[in-house]
């Protein structure tokens, strides 16, 4: 849901929108205009932003006429430091990507999203990056620093060429936001003309990993790195995601963040090469992190009669579930699946930093045990590992009979390594019970970008949620039902 | 001296044998009597049905000069094997030869040459492959058995046997398609249409694949094998390759050895495929990880203690670094599934 910026890749699922398991795609919102963009320089916004909108985004709710007053003095006062920034080839003036973003200092300091520049960080030889106000006035930029883990990125104008401009203020902390404060997005969405859009503070996503803004507003294409600001043009946000099919579900990071970063690199060297290293140092120390605080949750109960099986604390997880109808005629199953839905976004062609899990218990009473291992190897054979990529190596496996608390079990674990972030992989354990002629559980462990060691100490806490329920101990050994 | 002739005459016959244009021998003709006429005359020893032929196309001369094929005048000539002959010219045949005067190809085969020893029989010329034979319908029977298992095991309780007539039927028709195929093949240069010993042949070798293909995960998985799977991996092109020879050697049974050369190097050239398109994986042949499931009496491995897998990941740490390094221009995921 969060944090997507890349439309084809869309991964997320709905909170609330839909039952489990069908994915709901999230806006991108600079790299659908990428897409289309393409080659041409200053596309013709026309057809694209007709195209693109989700429907609710065309019909704004009509606001009272103060509300809208406040709108308008709101963009007339940041109209000054609102930029739009954009990605172009080296060596020619074709635009690459489009996004937002906005002054926070006299000496030309502009905030904007990690994925708004992510091109440029990554291949600085290949892209460049410019800036065009509101007036249409345009200059270099250069890259300072960058928050992957918070989709940041701090970059500074040619010195005296933003002068006079002024700069965005932050809101303090300690006058912290109301649900249902009223906040203003701006940015350029689809390259068609910049604007500002009203909407309402929602408090902060539940089960995020990190904290993100809930911002019921429509926030579009190309707004990516915008600000957000309260009524008295504090900012309070940056814009970064929306969910796809649906309506005003808009995200923020929050100011303090991008606050911090400015404070910490407002005077760091420009990044000229590519930014592969820096990346892999926020990645790692993030991984540490998100597998230490992970591995820190006792297991959850999966309420199956014989199995215990690993179901995450809902705390930075979000968990759905299905079953078969009661009247099926074959194989009986319940699913369970669980996700972060916050990623962190590398390149438009990968995302990393999320972990994902699910279990599937299946009892095939009804099918005898010929049949049962038929369906049941079927189940297990369809896990999808990945293949090798330009960014990824192919998995590499190893699998083994283990004993949980008297429970056997097959276990695979599979592993596949980053190419240009040394040490960080994607590990996938599978796991199906082994005990019963008609009855098994298959469980699924993903976790993308941790380091090895990591990725054996999260394979080790996974296979601990496995074992036999207590009624069902002390008959462990006697396999068959 | 009647009776020293006799005796000469006697040491001194040959036949000429009339081939086909498939080189099989059409007509055998015996001859003693010297010089001996070929020609489309009622008045030769050797009636040709030629109409490239002279009335007295050529003679055959045995004397104590030996054998030799004097050709007489006529529109068309003839050849010893590449020389090219004309009216009037002679030509020494020895033991064996092999001419052509008009358009009739004609081989000389003197009493004086020494006979190939007797050939055994082939299989299928012998009785007993009747009787083999007679396995067909059992074989069939067995082969249809182990797809309609396999449907059976992958169908919900009380599927509609039309569910099982289409698993079933169409194999069955391939098979039978492919049988007289070859078995069309071998009627062209075998002059014989042998279905059914194609189709136990086909039969033998797909029972086989299926039973191993059936054996050797519940193999793997029983002793905690995975990469058994990979000889499974593997024999389904050998197999494949051992059945067209196996064929083969039915149309072309003097190329048994070629034969074997020819399917042996398009195995090797598909594994070669195979091993190149999987570089960038884990193993060269077979699936990542060992699927089967069966039912957990035949697990006769004993589970290790959690830490034992952990373990066994930890050099994959340098594997994967290793396979990191690599720049990938071709990356497999460009045609995933």
């Amino acid at each position: 849901m969060f944090n997507l910026k890349n439309a084809p890749n869309g991964r997320r699922r709905g909170p609330a929108a839909l039952p489990a398991a069908r994915p709901v795609l999230t806006l991108a919102l600079m790299l659908a205009l990428m897409a289309r963009a393409g080659g041409a320089g200053a596309a013709p916004a026309g057809p694209p932003a007709a195209a693109v909108p989700p429907p609710a985004a065309a019909s704004a709710p009509p606001a009272a006429a103060s509300v809208s007053a406040t709108a308008r003095r709101v963009y007339e006062d940041s109209r000054a430091q609102l930029l739009q920034i954009r990605t172009l080839l080296k060596t020619q003036d074709s635009q690459a990507s489009v996004g937002s973003g906005f002054l926070v200092s006299e000496d030309g300091h502009v905030l904007t999203n990690y994925h708004v520049i992510s091109q440029f960080a990554l291949e600085p030889d290949r892209y460049r990056l410019r800036y065009a106000t509101t007036e249409g006035q345009e200059g270099q930029l250069e890259l300072l620093d960058f928050d992957a883990r918070r989709d940041l990125a701090l970059l500074r104008a040619a010195p005296g060429a933003l002068q006079g401009r002024g700069a965005l203020r932050f809101r303090p902390a300690d006058r912290p936001l109301s649900k249902g404060d009223r906040i203003y997005s701006m940015g350029n969405p689809h390259d068609v003309a910049f604007a500002v859009v009203e909407g309402n503070f929602n408090g902060l996503v539940e089960r995020s990993f990190d904290p993100l803004i809930y911002y019921s507003g429509s926030i579009n294409s190309g707004m990516s790195g915008g600000p957000v600001v309260d009524e008295h043009g504090e900012v309070v946000g940056v814009n970064v995601s929306a969910m796809f099919f649906a309506q005003q579900m808009s995200f923020l990071v929050p100011g303090e963040f991008a606050s911090k970063l400015f404070e910490r690199s407002r005077n760091a060297k420009p990044l000229n090469a590519p930014a592969w290293p820096r990346l892999r140092e926020q990645l790692f120390s993030y991984q540490e992190e998100l597998s230490s605080r992970f591995i820190a949750q006792p297991w959850g109960s999966a309420g199956h009669a014989r199995y215990q099986l690993p179901v995450p604390q809902e705390l930075f997880m979000r968990c759905w579930g299905r079953g078969t109808s009661a009247d099926t005629k074959g194989l009986e199953f319940q699913r369970s699946q669980c996700r972060m839905e916050h990623a962190v976004f590398v390149s438009g062609d990968m995302q990393t930093g999320y972990l994902s899990m699910s279990h599937e218990a299946y009892d095939g009473d009804k099918l005898g045990p010929i049949r049962f291992a038929k369906q049941y190897s079927g189940s297990f054979r369809n896990e999808r590992l990945g293949r090798d990529d330009k960014d990824r190596t192919a998995p590499f496996c190893k699998e083994e009979f283990v004993e949980r608390d008297g429970l056997p079990l097959r276990a695979v674990a599979c592993l596949r390594a980053y190419r240009k972030l040394k040490g960080l992989h994607d590990l996938s354990v599978i796991v199906t019970t082994v005990d019963a002629s008609t009855e098994g559980a298959l469980g699924r462990f993903d976790a993308r970008g941790v380091s090895f060691d990591n990725a054996l100490k999260l394979t080790a806490h996974y296979l601990e949620g496995f074992a036999w329920t207590a009624k069902n101990t002390n008959k462990s050994k006697n396999a068959s039902r | 001296m009647d009776r020293q002739e006799h005796e000469q005459e006697q040491e001194r016959v040959a036949v000429i044998e009339v081939l086909g244009r498939d080189g099989q021998v059409r007509a055998v003709q015996r001859i003693s009597r010297w010089p001996a006429t070929v020609g489309r005359s009622a008045l030769c020893d050797v009636v040709l049905d030629d109409a490239h032929l002279a009335a007295e196309h050529a003679q055959l001369l045995w004397d104590e000069r030996g054998a030799r094929l004097r050709l007489l005048p006529s529109l068309n000539g003839g050849w010893l094997d590449e020389r090219r002959l004309g009216g009037g010219e002679v030509a020494d045949l020895g033991g064996k030869a092999s001419f052509q005067l008009g358009a009739s190809h004609l081989r000389w085969r003197s009493s004086a040459e020494r006979l190939a020893p007797e050939q055994p029989l082939q299989a299928h010329q012998q009785r007993a492959a009747k009787v083999a034979a007679a396995w067909v319908p059992a074989l069939l029977l067995l082969w249809v058995g182990l797809l309609w298992f396999d449907q059976w095991s992958a169908l919900d309780p009380g599927s509609p046997w039309a569910d099982y007539s289409g698993a079933l039927l169409a194999p069955v028709g391939v098979l039978l398609a492919w049988a007289a195929l070859w078995s069309l093949v071998t009627q062209l240069f075998q002059h014989r249409f042998p279905f059914a010993t194609h189709l136990r042949r086909a039969l033998l070798g797909l029972t086989g694949l299926h039973l191993a293909s059936f054996a050797l995960p519940l193999l793997a998985y029983a002793f905690n094998l995975p990469r058994l799977l990979a000889l499974d991996a593997v024999l389904l092109p050998a197999g494949a390759a051992a059945l067209l020879w196996w064929h083969g050697v039915l149309v072309w049974p003097r190329a048994r050895r070629g034969l074997a050369v020819m399917v042996g190097l398009g195995l090797l050239m598909v594994l070669g495929q195979t091993v190149a398109r999987r570089q960038e994986q884990q193993f060269w042949f077979g699936p990542s990880y060992l699927s089967a499931l069966p039912p957990p009496a035949l697990r006769v491995a004993s589970p290790k203690a959690p830490a034992a897998l952990i373990d066994a990941l930890r050099p994959l740490e340098a594997e994967l670094a290793r396979q990191a390094s690599k720049d990938n221009e071709t990356p497999s995921a460009d045609n995933e599934e």
